[in-house]
Parts: C-alpha cells; sequence; structure tokens
C-alpha cells in the first residue's frame, strides 16, 4: 500500500485494492459465466414472441405492431424463446466466417480501427435500426414490422456488441411505438430490464466496480476531477485552512471520492481542516438519466464515512435527497463563506432541459451565483438527440452511435465473455435510447454556455494530465485521451466519447 | 388414362411413346449390369421393377403405362391443402391489386400494398410463423447484398441466423427451399467477399452435378420425371412441334443447345418411327453443342449422349447421325463450323434451364440464337423458366425467384406428399444448384433487363411466332392430367404454352419460325 496520489508525484501505478478496501466485499470475484438470463418465458424483458394471433393490418390503427411483440400466448413464447435463446448463447462463438461473432467481432473492431473516423465496419445492428426508425419516421409500417421481424430473429442480449444494440435498440423502438400507440400507459417492459435501479445494491456494486476496473468511460473523469480538486487546492494563494466543500452532481456513487481522501490525507501539509462532500442525487421521478440513479437500499454513506476515518480525515457528508437541481444555492447546500467550494458535474448536466425553457443556462447562473472556486464539468461529447434537435430517426441515429461506443468498448473490456455485471451497465447506458432527457451537447455548446454566464477555462495541470494518461494505459489502446482546448477528451477508436474541463469564475 | 390416349391417332401425339422406353435404354447404355443403387423406399412407384425388362419397340406401349407412373390413383388424389407460403405470395402477386412491388433499392420502401407480408392472416401454428420468419430473413439478407446497400456484415449475419434455422434435407418445404436460397446467397457473398478489389462479379459456371454421385443423379433425374412433367413438358412440345414441321422433309437436322442426357431426341425418333400414315421416316441428324471441361459433370457427356442415341436409333431403324459442335470456353457460337446438308430442314432447340440443366450465361445463349439466324432454321423451339414477373432490383427479383421455386416445391409436394426424401434428393441434386444459378444471374444483372428469350426472339423481326397447334395444346394438358391437377398449361401467345402450378406460371416453351429479314 504505498502508492500515493499527492499532487505532485506523477504516480502511474494505482493499486485498486487499496481503494477498494473500504467496501464490504472488497474481494473481485471471479466473473460468473450466468446462464441466459432471459430463458423465462414470464420475462418480458426479451420475452419476444413475433407472431400474435391477432391478424395484422396497418391500416387499422386498433391492431398496433407493438402488440406483435408482447407475447399474449405464454406457452408458445417459451418453447419459441426457449429455442431462441439457446440459439444465439451457442452461435455466438461458433459462428462463421461470415459474421461478425464475438471474437470476430473484435477482429473487425481492430481492422476499423486502422481508418480512424470511419468506423462503420462491422456495425450491422445499425443497419437494421436505423431504416427501422427511418421508417417510424414516415410512417411505413409494413417496412418497420418487417425489419422487426428480422431484429427479433437476431438480437440477443448475450451476443458480441452488434447483438445487444440490436436488443436494445429494438426494445427502444418498440418502446418509442408502444409511448406512441397507448401515451397512457406505462411500458411493462422497461420495469424488468437489468439496470441499477432494477439490480440489488450488491449487484450494483459489483457491476460498477468490474466495470471502473476495465473500461476507462468514467474511471478516467473521476480521475481528472479527483486531480483537479487537488490543483484548484494547491493554486489557492492562502494556504489549506479552509474547509473544502465538494458539490458531487455526478454519477460515480461513491465510488470516486476514497482516492481523494486518500490523496488529501497525503498532501503536505496536511488534508483540509473538513471536507464536505454534498451529493445531489437525481430527483425521484427522474428514473431515465444513464447511470445516475441507484438501487433502493443502496448508501454508501457509511462506507465513505467509515472510510475517512481510516485516513484521518474530517469528513462531512450529506446527501440532498429529492432536491430537483434547479434548487440548488448556497442555503440548499449549507454554504459557508469561508468554504473552497469546487463543483463536480460529472454527466449529469445533460439532463437538465436545453429547450424553452432555458433550464440549463438557468441552472448554470445559479452555480456561478454560489461562486465556487473550481467548476469540474465532464459529459458527453456529442449532438444532442431530443425532439427540439432532430427528427426521430436521426436523434435515434446518434442514440445509437454512442450506445455503440459503450457496448464496443465494453464488449473489448470484458473480452466478450457475458456475465450479469456486464449487463446491467450496458442496460444501464442503453437507458439513453429512450430517455427524454438526454439532451447532449458537444463540449463546444456547453463551453459557450459556461462562458456565457461567467465561468472561464482553466487549464488542467500538467501533472492532472499526465496522471490521467498513465491510467489510461491501463485500459484498452483504442481508448485515447486528446487534449484540446485546454479539455481533456476522451475518444474511442477515434470516435469522442466524453469530454472533461476545469473553470473558474471570472 | 387408356382411352384418353387412343383417341387421337398416334402419329399426331408423342404422348403415346413411353418413357420407360428412354430411361431403361438410358440405364441399360449406361453400362451398369444390375440397377444402380437407388433408393426408391419411399416412391412408391413401380418404376423399379420395369427398368429391367427387356423392351421392344413393337411392345404396345400403351398397355406398359401404368408400370412407368405412379401407382397413386391421380384422381382420388385429395388436394393438397392449400399450401401455406402460396397463398403468402399469392396476395403479393396478385394481378387485381396494385401490382406496383416495386423493389428499388435506393428507397427500400415496398409497395403500400398491405397484401405484402401481412395476408394472409397468420396463424398461431408455429410452422407457419416460422415460415414467416423465414421469408422477412431472405428478404433481409437479400437487401442486405442488393447493389444500394453492400451491407456485407449484416447480409453474413442474417445467413448465419438462417442456417442456424433450416436444413436442406429436413423439415418443411419452406425450411428446406429456405436453406437452398440461403446458400445461394452466401455464394454471392463469398463470390463478393473473394474477389480481390472488388471488381466485377466473376461468373461461375454452377457445374452442380460434379458434386453429386453419379447415382444420386441418375436417381433424381428418374424421379424428377417422373414426379413431376418438368421435362416432359417442354420436350413433348418441342417435339410435338418439330414432328409437324418435319412431316414431308427426308432430312432433318436438329442442333441442340443443351442436349444433356439427349432423352428428348429418344422421344422424338421413337415418334419419328412410330408414324403409321404418312411419309418415311426422314434421316435425322443431331449436332449437339458442346462445351470444354464439362467432362463428368454432367448426367453425361455430350460424346456419351451421342453414342447412345446412336445405339438406341439403331436399335429401332431410325436413320440418324450424330454431331458435335465444340464451343469455346467463351461459348461463342460459330454457325459456319457446323456441317450442313442440301435439302435438310434445320430445327434449333434450345431448351433452358429446365431443372436438372445447367446454368447458361445470357452471352453464351444469345450468341446461340443470333447465329441461328444465319443457318435460316424452319424452326425454333425455346423452352425456359418463365421470367421474373417483376421489375426492379435485386431485392425484388430475388423474392419472385422465391415465389417461382416454392411453386415447384408445393407442386412436387402435392403429387408426392409422403415422398420426403425423394423430393428431399431431387431438390438436392438440380433444385438448389438452379436456384444458385438463378440467384446468381439475378445478382449479376442487377439493374439490367429481365426480358425473357422469348421477348428476345419476338423483338428480332426475322423470327415470328409459329402457331401451337391444337394437338400440340390438347397433348400437353393430357400430360398435366397425369400429374397433381394444381398443375396447368395455358396458352398466352398463339406461339407459346406455358406450364403453371396453381397461380404461378413456371415453364414456357414458345416456337417460332425464321425467314431472313429484308
Amino acid at each position: 500500500m504505498s502508492e500515493t496520489m499527492s499532487f505532485g508525484e506523477p504516480d502511474p501505478d494505482l493499486n485498486p485494492d487499496q481503494i477498494l478496501g473500504w467496501l464490504d466485499d472488497s474481494t473481485l470475484h471471479s466473473p460468473l459465466i450466468l446462464d441466459d438470463l432471459y430463458c423465462t418465458m414470464d420475462d418480458p424483458w426479451f420475452g419476444l414472441d413475433p407472431i400474435d394471433a391477432k391478424t395484422i393490418s396497418s391500416s387499422s390503427s386498433s391492431s398496433p405492431i407493438v402488440d406483435l411483440f408482447i407475447t399474449d400466448q405464454p406457452q408458445q413464447a417459451a418453447s419459441e424463446l426457449s429455442k431462441k435463446q439457446k440459439a444465439p448463447e451457442d452461435h455466438t462463438p461458433r459462428v462463421g466466417k461470415n459474421s461478425s461473432g464475438n471474437k470476430k467481432g473484435a477482429g473487425k473492431s481492430a481492422k476499423g480501427d486502422n481508418n480512424i473516423g470511419s468506423n462503420k465496419n462491422g456495425r450491422w445492428a445499425e443497419q437494421l435500426l436505423n431504416p427501422c426508425a427511418a421508417a417510424i419516421t414516415t410512417g411505413n409500417m409494413t417496412r418497420v414490422q418487417h425489419l422487426l421481424f428480422v431484429l427479433n430473429e437476431l438480437a440477443s442480449p448475450s451476443g458480441d456488441a452488434n447483438y445487444r444494440l440490436a436488443a436494445h435498440g429494438m426494445q427502444a423502438l418498440l418502446h418509442h411505438l408502444h409511448c406512441y400507440q397507448y401515451p397512457h400507459r406505462p411500458d411493462g417492459r422497461l420495469e424488468k430490464a437489468p439496470s441499477f435501479t432494477t439490480s440489488t445494491p450488491k449487484l450494483f456494486k459489483q457491476s460498477l466496480i468490474y466495470f471502473n476496473d476495465i473500461n476507462p468511460w468514467f474511471t478516467i473523469p473521476n480521475n481528472i476531477a479527483n486531480n483537479a480538486v487537488l490543483q484548484v487546492l494547491s493554486e489557492q494563494d492562502h494556504g489549506s485552512c479552509n474547509a473544502l466543500h465538494i458539490l458531487d452532481i455526478g454519477v460515480s456513487h461513491g465510488f470516486q471520492w476514497p482516492t481523494l481522501l486518500e490523496a488529501l490525507s497525503r498532501r503536505p501539509g496536511g488534508p483540509p481542516p473538513l471536507v464536505r462532500i454534498t451529493v445531489v442525487p437525481p430527483t425521484l421521478d427522474n428514473h431515465q438519466l444513464p447511470f445516475a440513479s441507484c438501487p433502493p437500499g443502496y448508501d454508501f454513506a457509511s462506507n465513505i464515512l467509515r472510510f475517512a476515518k481510516d485516513v484521518d480525515i474530517n469528513l462531512q457528508f450529506n446527501k440532498l435527497d429529492n432536491i430537483p437541481l434547479r434548487n440548488l444555492n448556497a442555503d440548499a447546500i449549507s454554504f459557508s463563506e469561508d468554504e473552497t467550494l469546487i463543483v463536480c458535474a460529472q454527466f449529469r448536466l445533460h439532463g437538465i432541459s436545453h429547450n424553452e425553457p432555458d433550464d440549463r443556462t438557468e441552472f448554470l447562473k445559479l452555480m456561478r451565483n454560489m461562486s465556487p472556486q473550481g467548476v469540474i464539468l465532464s459529459d458527453n461529447n456529442m449532438d444532442c438527440s431530443c425532439d427540439n434537435c432532430s427528427s426521430f430517426d436521426s436523434g435515434f441515429a446518434r442514440r445509437l452511435d454512442y450506445l455503440w461506443s459503450f457496448l464496443d468498448s465494453t464488449s473489448v473490456a470484458f473480452k466478450g465473455r457475458d456475465m450479469e455485471e456486464r449487463r446491467v451497465v450496458e442496460g444501464e447506458a442503453a437507458k439513453a435510447l429512450i430517455s427524454m432527457c438526454e439532451m447532449n451537447e458537444r463540449k463546444e455548446k456547453w463551453g459557450e454556455r459556461m462562458n456565457g454566464v461567467g465561468f472561464v477555462k482553466h487549464a488542467f495541470a500538467d501533472d492532472v494530465v499526465d496522471q490521467a494518461r498513465a491510467l489510461l494505459r491501463k485500459y484498452d489502446s483504442r481508448w485515447e485521451m486528446r487534449v484540446e482546448d485546454r479539455s481533456v477528451g476522451l475518444w474511442w477508436k477515434g470516435q469522442p466519447v466524453s469530454f472533461c474541463s476545469l473553470r473558474k469564475t471570472d | 388414362m387408356l382411352n384418353r390416349s387412343v383417341c387421337l391417332t398416334q402419329s399426331q401425339l408423342v404422348l403415346c411413346t413411353p418413357y420407360q422406353y428412354y430411361t431403361s435404354w438410358l440405364k441399360m447404355a449406361m453400362a451398369v449390369d444390375e440397377l444402380p443403387e437407388i433408393d426408391f423406399s419411399d416412391f412408391t412407384t413401380t418404376a423399379a421393377s420395369t427398368t429391367n425388362s427387356t423392351t421392344t419397340p413393337e411392345d404396345d406401349h400403351c398397355h406398359n403405362w401404368d408400370g412407368w407412373f405412379p401407382v397413386v390413383d391421380w384422381d382420388a388424389l385429395p388436394i393438397h391443402p392449400e399450401e401455406k407460403f402460396g397463398d403468402l405470395f399469392d396476395s403479393e402477386m396478385d394481378e387485381e391489386t396494385d401490382k406496383t412491388v416495386s423493389y428499388s433499392d435506393d428507397d427500400q420502401n415496398l409497395a403500400s400494398s398491405d397484401a405484402m407480408m401481412m395476408e394472409p392472416p397468420v396463424s398461431a401454428l408455429s410452422d407457419d410463423c416460422k415460415e414467416l420468419r423465414l421469408v422477412h430473413l431472405l428478404m433481409a439478407a437479400a437487401e442486405a447484398m442488393a447493389s444500394g446497400n453492400k451491407n456485407h456484415d449484416l447480409a453474413g449475419v442474417i445467413l448465419v441466423r438462417l442456417k442456424d434455422l433450416v436444413s436442406s434435407n429436413e423439415g418443411t418445404n419452406m425450411e428446406r427451399l429456405t436453406a437452398h436460397f440461403t446458400d445461394a446467397l452466401l455464394n454471392l457473398l463469398e463470390g463478393v467477399r473473394g474477389s480481390a478489389g472488388g471488381g466485377g462479379l466473376h461468373y461461375k459456371q454452377t457445374n452442380h452435378l460434379h458434386h453429386h454421385h453419379r447415382d444420386d443423379v441418375l436417381a433424381a433425374f428418374q424421379l424428377l420425371q417422373d414426379m413431376s412433367p418438368y421435362v416432359k413438358f417442354g420436350h413433348f412440345t418441342a417435339n410435338q412441334a418439330i414432328i409437324e414441321v418435319v412431316t414431308h422433309e427426308r432430312r432433318v437436322h436438329i442442333i441442340d443447345y443443351d442436349i444433356m442426357e439427349g432423352i428428348q431426341w429418344a422421344s422424338l425418333m421413337q415418334a419419328l418411327i412410330s408414324r403409321k400414315d404418312g411419309p418415311p421416316t426422314p434421316h435425322l441428324r443431331i449436332t449437339a453443342l458442346s462445351r470444354p471441361g464439362s467432362g463428368r459433370k454432367s448426367i453425361s457427356t455430350v460424346q456419351e449422349t451421342g453414342r447412345r442415341l446412336t445405339a438406341f436409333a439403331a436399335s429401332i431403324g431410325q436413320p440418324f447421325s450424330f454431331h458435335q459442335c465444340k464451343l469455346d470456353s467463351d461459348e461463342t457460337f460459330k454457325p459456319s463450323s457446323l456441317k450442313l446438308v442440301r435439302g435438310e430442314a434445320i430445327i434449333i432447340n434450345c431448351m433452358l434451364h429446365l431443372p436438372h440443366f445447367n446454368h447458361r450465361s445470357p452471352t453464351s445463349v444469345a450468341s446461340f440464337l443470333t447465329g441461328s439466324k444465319s443457318l435460316n432454321p424452319k424452326l425454333v423451339t425455346l423452352v425456359e423458366e418463365e421470367g421474373p414477373e417483376v421489375e426492379g432490383g435485386f431485392v425484388g427479383r430475388f423474392m419472385d425467384i422465391l415465389h417461382h421455386y416454392s411453386a415447384v416445391y408445393d407442386s412436387l409436394e402435392a403429387g408426392f406428399p409422403m415422398q420426403g426424401r425423394a423430393r428431399a434428393l431431387v431438390e438436392r441434386v438440380f433444385l438448389g444448384p438452379r436456384i444458385v444459378g438463378s440467384v446468381g444471374q439475378v445478382y449479376r444483372e442487377e439493374g439490367g433487363g429481365c426480358g425473357s428469350w422469348g421477348d428476345w426472339l419476338k423483338s428480332d423481326p426475322g423470327f415470328q411466332p409459329m402457331k401451337i397447334s391444337f394437338a400440340n395444346h390438347c397433348q400437353a394438358k393430357l400430360l398435366l392430367g397425369l400429374f397433381n391437377d394444381g398443375y396447368r398449361a395455358e396458352e398466352p401467345a398463339s406461339n407459346k404454352l406455358v406450364l403453371g402450378w396453381k397461380s404461378r406460371r413456371l415453364l414456357s416453351a414458345s416456337i417460332w419460325a425464321y425467314s431472313e429479314s429484308d
């Protein structure tokens, strides 16, 4: 346990065990090869029987296509399902030379790498999903049905990234059709899908820990954020006598902070006299922002307090339950004047509406009004797919693109193996396909907004960048970090995934 | 059946001539001393029992008929329950509805007609469900292959899935059919992926028979003849027209584009010899085109066929001589290389793409038909698969081929519902490779014309349609009457007979005269 993360000493080797020691389950279990989760007929998430006894008539709106895919005959569904479910599991590894099975999928991706930017090789799921979305947009229900039939044959939650994208994508399209047909009826399908909120706390933790260990999607932004906090502290002219207050509007569910606390404890000059972490979870009505919610019953407060004690940090921990972001202000977070406030907003702010009314800019103003010493902003670096910014099909294409990067990198990270943990994080990411509050923006646009309310970009210190790069080397080589215009971008196979930037008030 | 045959004079009917002759002759001439190991166990015909009998030309032909055709009483055979996917396509191809099922590959919108894929109502039977799924998958695979898309990864994935779902040996008609179409698409895919530099598709002769054991090929051929009118329809129609046209000729010279095993000519010779009244038997010359390297890839080589026909002719007393016209590898037909005799009536015989035939390239056929003009033929007989009924891109024509062969499979099953293994053999040996050939052809031609060779002849002023005689038409109907009553013969034009199964036209036989245009 010798590694330090004190600022100023670049230390490439991060020992995850020490960080994870504070968890109840301190050892990573060996990955489980799970039986097919969805072999049961009463699991409607993938319980699709394409053939219904009803006659389909496209001209009659009373028999919507989505009904085709709701199993009304469990008996039949079971036999169809069990036949169907066995097949993808089996045939993915033994797939012939013409298809993109697991190994081949990875191989194909490798080939695709060589042309940075043109990454469409081997991405067949989108070649069914995008036309289907287009057909929905034009109202060509015959074509929609045809494509859904085909998707249903191919989709599998246990195959490689393409098969999974097909599965999630199809679910999303069905959901869309359902909402269109039955605007007031909830879609029961969603409630059973694997995600953070439907997992046990234990599975949730395992999933997130394992995922972060093998995929840098969040690890790198978290690492940069932590080091940026240290950077901000060190740049303050009046020593380190102030309390440190971190406003956590993020998705790390507490996993990010132990590293920081540890680093703070090793600071030359000692840690701040008080460290406050205020976590703002999403409000209860908002389940759909990917990665933002956690299972009911999950609570990391006691764990992190215990950890703080172990590393001699005076930690005050606060969780603002059910307080919408627009109600945040100095009072709400019990801000006191002599604190060093640093806002850490990671992968959450894109959930604030940027349409009329422009809640997003309003929130940024709120943040500005709190006069933080630093704001660390990380988010997806992509164009918006909401109704205002795009048509259904072009928006859907963007969402698919995002999910593809996630599924593809995750497939590589898990080395193609199927596990419950993998399905949980993938299910969580797949929320992006249907979430109404996914309103991403490119980092340039965020920059404009931040500048507009009175923030200025502040470059990351070299060490911050170096440490992140060093950390990134642990992961697959097709991940890249690009520092452009003082912000750090994370790229997968030549496509932008996320950005991270540091700002101060002007 | 006996009565029907007797009411027309034998000189006018080729039908009376029993096929038992040819096949037993074929077998004998194949120099097998004993029967090959043909498994007829699930084929109830007594064919096996007749092959060893020595036949003489003077036998009462009609008397032996029953020995040749299956024992099943056709009239009593219940009509096969509506073929499941026949209906599926019926509505698609229905002439009454808006028939613009155009599959242009730029916009992948299907016709707005609701009928496609929606009707008939899908029952809850899993068989039908599976068939529907298979059709969707095939169509999607074809789309992925179509030149506008070139989604080869997607095509590959779909084809893998299809291969998991079906086998060419087992299952329903649709399942076996799907297996062959899957192979056809895989063949395309491999061709596309294999061709370096993405240059034009390399045309491969699908010498399918090469891959099958000779005995299987023989057995399949016999079964094909016995289970369906496909072979006989073309032969009989052509032969009847030939007989009518050469009534007073002393010398007849037939140039045959693809002689295969030669059974058509044994039948013709028999008919010529059997003309009880009328002029003496003309001298018959046959020139068969042969292609380099076909070798063992056919039921027999051209030379072997020639030897056999010569022997057969001798055995029945038909004056006969046989010649070969060897083509180059590019299959350009050079009429000048033929040996012609003054005063002979020249007949051009062009059998294309019958189930047991190899695939021939359009250039080769065009070269033959064009070249034949300089021979000033008295008659041109053309038998071909009835062409695609849709214009447009690859997907539409692919689905049309699927429809075509589903009708063929249906027709075989209707006649022989219990003989699954026999049908599977015929499908494997002949129909499967035909499917591969047709699909490949359509893929290569994508965007090009899809007219038939009949259209080609029609557009040439030198060729004039010649009327199909009443007797010929009757004969065709008689022939079909021996099989399941789902078969029908139509005369869509005065010079053309079309064999169809239910609502689907399958094979067309047309006859043409030629006179040099000014």
